[in-house]
């Protein structure tokens, strides 16, 4: 079936590894994908973007890349499928409401969700920043991963975490199979075979099996310990902790008070908000 | 050698007169490529023919790796043209003309060429930069051309006297963005010419540097060896425009000539780490590789 199917998420979500098991479960290879040979590329990759486009990214203006955004996917649609794509853009512009993606090139998306006050801590250690900059961040409306001028990857617009998971789930019309972070974890099994079921992917358990197993933590921490990792943009670990709960351990009470202030409704739909915070 | 009625500046003129490889003129160019094989969003292509366009700029017809056709736009700015005609539609002459067009800078050492092949934005006019300032010649930079001479050697070709840097290159260098002119008026990117530390002569093509960021400890070297068969998808997956290949139906070619040329020459990584810029240090490292 015709279409792209959106790996999408805030960063920090998982996407990575969700890419790295599907990777895995797609290749008919003995051992691990290396995950600097992950496929589903990010739709942010200037390569991919300028192959389809014709022209540099690099020397064009961002009116330029944006009036290309749409028609670029209509163009990876025809691909041979399945046809997924990475992304960390909202689904539509939080300020004109216009879709960054194209209904006519999407066939659906896989959505995965995380807790935002792990997100925070994440993004804390993978950026460099503190947590007070984290927690502005994941709450700025206007956040995006921004590319200045020489850097790698095209920028991506996030809004804030709740705008960002509304944006994808409540989209009318969209077909999403929405993921929680966690069950990748705690039922690995069941939460990737929902969503590559959903995908449209045939699924043998005993591959999917084969596939988590090669994409463990500690399988993609020694490759990265190893050779690097290539969608790393800065010096520090891409792959880090990935753990459950760090949020409600290392910030502070105003942090995660500001995080739940702001993001309370969604967080009570997937099970997020504190004990203390519930009534 | 071209021979053009559009404006060309800041290329080297041709002083012996003889055929050209390639004519570039102004006219017409077709609506569309009725059963072409490719489409992207601002390009089609067909077997030896090739449309490209931007919008209010200039449409460009490829054909046969012998013409370039551009049809500019009514209130396009020259420039604007003439820095277009020479990246994608130059590319598909090439690919027309089976050379071998890369995402690529050279230089030139005393050994012979030496390509840098990065994707966009991954500092290959960087390092070209600063090969200059350790006294070698530019050859190409972001388009370099590779060809088979007629004793089975790689070529590189010249290209543009001019090396393309952002601003934050440029003064690690100690130069001042501010006087150089932009790539286009809307962008930080500047042209930094440099005609006096150009080779115009083609260059037997000696080494092949991929330049890749990772992280790296402090005295780790920054060059490591790569086998033939890992350099034969690094060289597919950097030609320069590698959809446009499948479009003119050269795609087949590119596979033989990337596979034979990983077997003649010498592929090595070449890391620039993610924290520090040492791109003094990996110049070094490179000509001490290159000495034999």
């Amino acid at each position: 079936m015709r279409g792209i199917i959106w790996l999408a998420s805030y960063p920090r979500s998982g996407n990575t590894w969700l890419r790295t098991v599907l990777t895995n479960l797609l290749s008919t290879s003995a051992g691990p994908i290396d995950v600097n040979q992950l496929e589903m590329e990010s739709l942010a990759l200037r390569s991919l973007f300028d192959g389809a486009v014709g022209w540099e990214t690099s020397e064009s203006t961002d009116e330029e890349i944006g009036r290309w955004r749409l028609p670029v996917q209509e163009i990876f649609a025809g691909e041979a499928p399945p046809v997924f794509k990475k992304t960390h853009d909202v689904f539509r512009h939080p300020l004109t409401q216009a879709p960054l993606f194209s209904p006519s090139a999407t066939r659906c998306a896989i959505y995965i969700v995380r807790n935002p006050l792990d997100v925070a801590v994440s993004f804390k250690a993978r950026f460099g920043t503190d947590s007070v900059e984290a927690v502005r961040f994941i709450n700025d409306p206007n956040a995006a991963l921004e590319a200045h001028g020489d850097d790698l990857p095209l920028p991506e617009l996030l809004s804030d975490w709740s705008t960002h998971v509304r944006s994808w789930i409540d989209e009318p019309g969209l077909r999403v199979c929405a993921i929680r972070y966690e069950d990748m974890k705690i039922r690995p099994e069941e939460t990737f075979a929902t969503a590559f079921r959903f995908a449209g992917l045939t699924l043998d358990v005993s591959r999917l099996r084969k596939a988590l197993e090669f994409s463990a933590f500690e399988v993609v921490q020694q490759q990265e310990r190893r050779h690097g990792f290539s969608e790393r943009m800065s010096a520090r670990r891409f792959f880090r902790e990935g753990r459950v709960g760090s949020g409600k351990e290392l910030l502070s009470e105003i942090e995660v008070a500001q995080i739940v202030g702001k993001h309370a409704d969604v967080m009570r739909r997937f099970g997020y908000l504190p004990t203390d915070f519930a009534r | 050698m071209v021979e053009s009625t559009f404006p060309l500046a800041g290329l080297v003129p041709c002083i012996q007169r003889s055929q050209p490889d390639a004519i570039i003129r102004i006219g017409p160019t077709p609506q569309s490529l009725p059963n072409a094989r490719k489409r992207g969003v601002c390009f089609e292509a067909r077997d030896g023919e090739l449309l490209i366009w931007k919008q209010g700029v200039a449409r460009f017809f490829v054909s046969e790796g012998r013409e370039i056709t551009v049809e500019p736009a009514e209130t396009a700015p020259v420039s604007e043209i003439q820095r277009l005609l020479l990246s994608s539609p130059i590319g598909a002459l090439l690919l027309q003309r089976r050379w071998l067009p890369l995402q690529a800078s050279a230089i030139s050492h005393r050994q012979g060429a030496v390509l840098f092949v990065a994707g966009p934005c991954l500092g290959k006019s960087t390092l070209a930069m600063a090969c200059q300032s350790h006294g070698m010649d530019l050859l190409a930079d972001d388009l370099s051309t590779l060809r088979l001479d007629a004793n089975g050697r790689w070529l590189v070709t010249p290209n543009c006297p001019a090396i393309k840097l952002w601003p934050s290159s440029m003064r690690r260098f100690g130069l001042d963005p501010e006087g150089f002119p932009k790539v286009r008026s809307e962008l930080e990117k500047r042209v930094v010419a440099c005609p006096d530390r150009f080779e115009q002569r083609p260059q037997p093509l000696t080494a092949i540097y991929f330049l890749r960021r990772h992280d790296l400890a402090e005295g780790t070297r920054l060059l490591t060896c790569m086998p033939a068969s890992e350099g034969v998808g690094l060289l597919l997956n950097h030609t320069y425009r590698f959809p446009f290949a499948v479009g003119l139906g050269v795609h087949a070619n590119l596979f033989r000539q990337a596979a034979a040329l990983s077997q003649s020459i010498r592929l090595m990584h070449a890391t620039e780490p993610l924290k520090g810029f040492r791109v003094s240090e990996l110049v070094r490292e490179i000509l001490e590789d290159l000495e034999p």
